[in-house]
């Protein structure tokens, strides 16, 4: 069944702009109409790709109608999971597109599949990006999105699927030559015993709305939610990220950094959802803001939804300047302020920053770089 | 080359007077020990001329080379000289020990940055000199150090820094004997007519090692007796508390 006869007009109107705890933007941003088919391009390294290839799996661009059922099956999911979820429905009334990367049962591909995703599109971009990692199977994903080409509205969302016993490591850095309004919404789906460890920095100039989980459906799966945000001039993010645990013996673990320059607006939500029956789940989670700038405004929410009484759950989040004694450290060997600053700033953000690849840490490096030397 | 002389100084905590009209005069080259009960004020001293801004300075001056630097912000005064190690390093694990120092060092540098090579060269040699492991070089800044490692890494940064006033506060504090004798080889390695130092201790052990020219007792945030190393060792025998049976008196 096509994505679109999923969609009437009906669950449209049922459907609502979805409200956040503790997180406030304005709901025309983000909604916009078009019947042009977005251009874009991507990019990955051959090698990967011809490993892909040579095993039965795919990268590939898609439209509507070139999805097998399987890879419509996870798009569906979206939608029922987001039936109430205004944005998302409307995402996939556009005329769609995006990638998909499929990788079959008992693969495990070492070096990183390396995805650049070139949106220069005129108009605004409905973007899908869907998963499928087959069972016992391990893939590390690079992506990079670059939006280009004055739209001002950019739609992304996730859809991944993996089987049992996989391992998937994605990297997810967005950035913009000029200001868009990027809503980001989506998940993944974990099968027994897996892992996901999904990082993302939607480091896109202008403002953004986002809304990802990782599901943690089957028994014994982990999930790792890190996010990275560098706010400037007047940016408004709000920003939810989840882990839900269904299945038993699940562990999870979040950590949300943002860093506020100039007048930047950060919400930041955190969920660690615990179903009724996901006894011995773990679910750990942080969210950290760093204010920087004098005008900035910054709120944390970490939650913990927890129906099940045999679980670990625990979380921590704060707001806050830089510490003054570190300061006071770092001048007293010389260094300037700004130099100080600089580096209480990577100190702050080091927890989800070190772990990234040396591209996603130059472009986030560029993109503090500009915000810190207007913003300090 | 480095002349620190403390006038009259009079310092406030929130409100609450902590130095009571100290003067000191450290002139080229000099040791000077500083010793003193717990909660005299030695570190409201040492951290005063750093400039930390938790402290304020109700009265007096502070003149390095002549110059009053109570005006002048903290890295300005590391910059004209002024180095503090101090009673508890901050812990930075956001940048690495080597980049920082690194820095630090080109900030001092007037612009000419100092060559990579040049600078690796002479961070590993102190580095063997203060029995400080490689890798330390690589972690973060005091990441994840022991108490004693701190004090090692501050006499390193001061040995790569090579400031002209050096204040060391209670860098001898929780430091077994081994590591005590490392210490005090950085410091005597420094010792010069460009290095001036202010030595801050309660216990008169560190300056069987690193001998002083001059010995300053304070109590009640004000120095009560000076004298030679010779006062040290009678510290020892006899403790504070004749001093601070003095000073309430008044
Ligand atoms: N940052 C501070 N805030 C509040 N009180 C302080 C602070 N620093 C020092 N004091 C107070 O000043 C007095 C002297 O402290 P300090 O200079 O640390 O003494 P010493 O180094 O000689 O042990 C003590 O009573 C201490 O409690
Ligand atoms: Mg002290």
């Amino acid at each position: 069944m096509a994505t679109s006869q999923l969609i009437d007009k009906n669950a449209i109107l049922k459907s609502s702009f979805p409200k956040y705890l503790g997180i406030h933007y304005l709901t025309e941003r983000y909604e916009w109409t078009t019947s042009q088919l977005a251009e874009w391009n991507w990019r990955a390294n051959n090698n990967v790709l011809d490993q892909i290839n040579k095993v039965g799996g795919s990268v590939r661009r898609f439209n509507a109608r070139t999805l097998n059922s399987i890879e419509q099956n996870k798009i569906n999911t979206v939608i029922y999971d987001n039936q109430q979820n205004r944005y998302v429905l409307q995402h996939f009334q556009k005329p769609q597109t995006g990638i998909v990367v499929s990788v079959p049962d008992n693969v495990s591909i070492k070096e990183p599949l390396d995805l650049d995703l070139l949106l220069n599109s005129k108009v605004p971009t409905a973007f899908t990006f869907v998963l499928n990692l087959g069972n016992n199977s391990s893939l590390k994903i690079k992506q990079y999105f670059h939006i280009s080409g004055d739209q001002k509205n950019t739609s992304i969302i996730f859809a991944g699927k993996q089987g049992d016993d996989s391992h998937l490591k994605i990297n997810t850095c967005v950035i913009s030559d000029h200001s868009i309004d990027l809503a980001m919404f989506g998940e993944f789906d974990s099968g027994n015993d897996s892992q996901c460890d999904w990082s993302l920095e939607p480091n896109s100039k202008g403002n953004l709305l986002g809304d990802v989980s990782i599901n943690l459906r089957n028994p014994g799966s982990f999930g790792n939610l890190n996010t990275l945000r560098i706010g400037s001039g007047n940016d408004q993010v709000g920003f939810q990220g989840a882990v839900k645990h269904y299945g038993e013996n699940t562990t999870s673990r979040i950590n949300m950094r943002g860093v506020l320059f100039d007048s930047s607006k950060i919400n930041f939500t955190s969920i660690g959802q615990i179903i009724h029956g996901a006894a011995g789940a773990d679910a750990e989670q942080q969210s950290r803001l760093m204010t920087v700038g004098q005008h900035t405004k910054g709120t944390v929410n970490p939650l913990l939804l927890i129906d099940e009484n045999d679980v670990q759950a625990g979380h921590a989040a704060s707001v806050g300047q830089y510490d003054e004694d570190d300061l006071y450290y770092l001048l007293s060997r010389g260094i300037t302020m700004e130099q100080a600053k600089k580096i209480l700033v990577s100190n702050f953000i080091s927890p989800v920053f070190k772990p990234l690849d040396k591209k996603s840490q130059k472009l986030i490096t560029n993109y503090l770089e500009g915000s810190i030397n207007g913003g300090l | 080359m480095a002349d620190l002389e403390i006038k009259n100084l009079k310092v406030a905590v929130e409100d609450k007077t902590i130095l009571n009209g100290v003067n000191l005069h450290i002139k080229d080259g000099e040791v000077h020990a500083l010793m003193g009960p717990n909660g005299t004020g030695k570190s409201t001293l040492s951290e005063t001329i750093m400039g930390n801004p938790r402290y304020t300075i109700t009265d007096g001056q502070i003149l390095l080379n002549g110059k009053d630097i109570t005006k002048m912000s903290v890295d300005q005064r590391a910059r004209a000289g002024v180095f503090l190690a101090m009673q508890y390093p901050r812990e930075v694990a956001g940048v690495s020990n080597a980049n920082f120092i690194h820095s630090a060092m080109n900030a001092r540098s007037n612009g000419k940055p100092v060559p990579v090579l040049k600078f690796l060269q002479d961070l590993q040699h102190n580095m063997k000199f203060l029995d400080i492991p490689d890798e330390y070089a690589d972690r973060g800044l005091n990441e994840d150090f022991s108490g004693g490692e701190k004090k090692r890494n501050e006499i390193l940064q001061m040995m790569m820094l090579k400031p002209s006033m050096a204040i060391l506060d209670e860098i001898d504090s929780g430091l077994d004997i081994d590591a005590l004798k490392v210490v005090a080889k950085g410091i005597n390695a420094m010792r010069s007519d460009k290095f001036s130092c202010l030595m801050v201790t309660h216990y008169q052990r560190l300056l069987n090692y690193v001998v002083p020219d001059f010995v300053h007792v304070m109590v009640d945030g004000k120095i009560v007796k000076d004298g030679g190393p010779e006062l040290a060792k009678e510290l020892e025998k006899t403790g504070y508390e004749g001093f601070e049976k003095e000073a309430e008196k008044g």
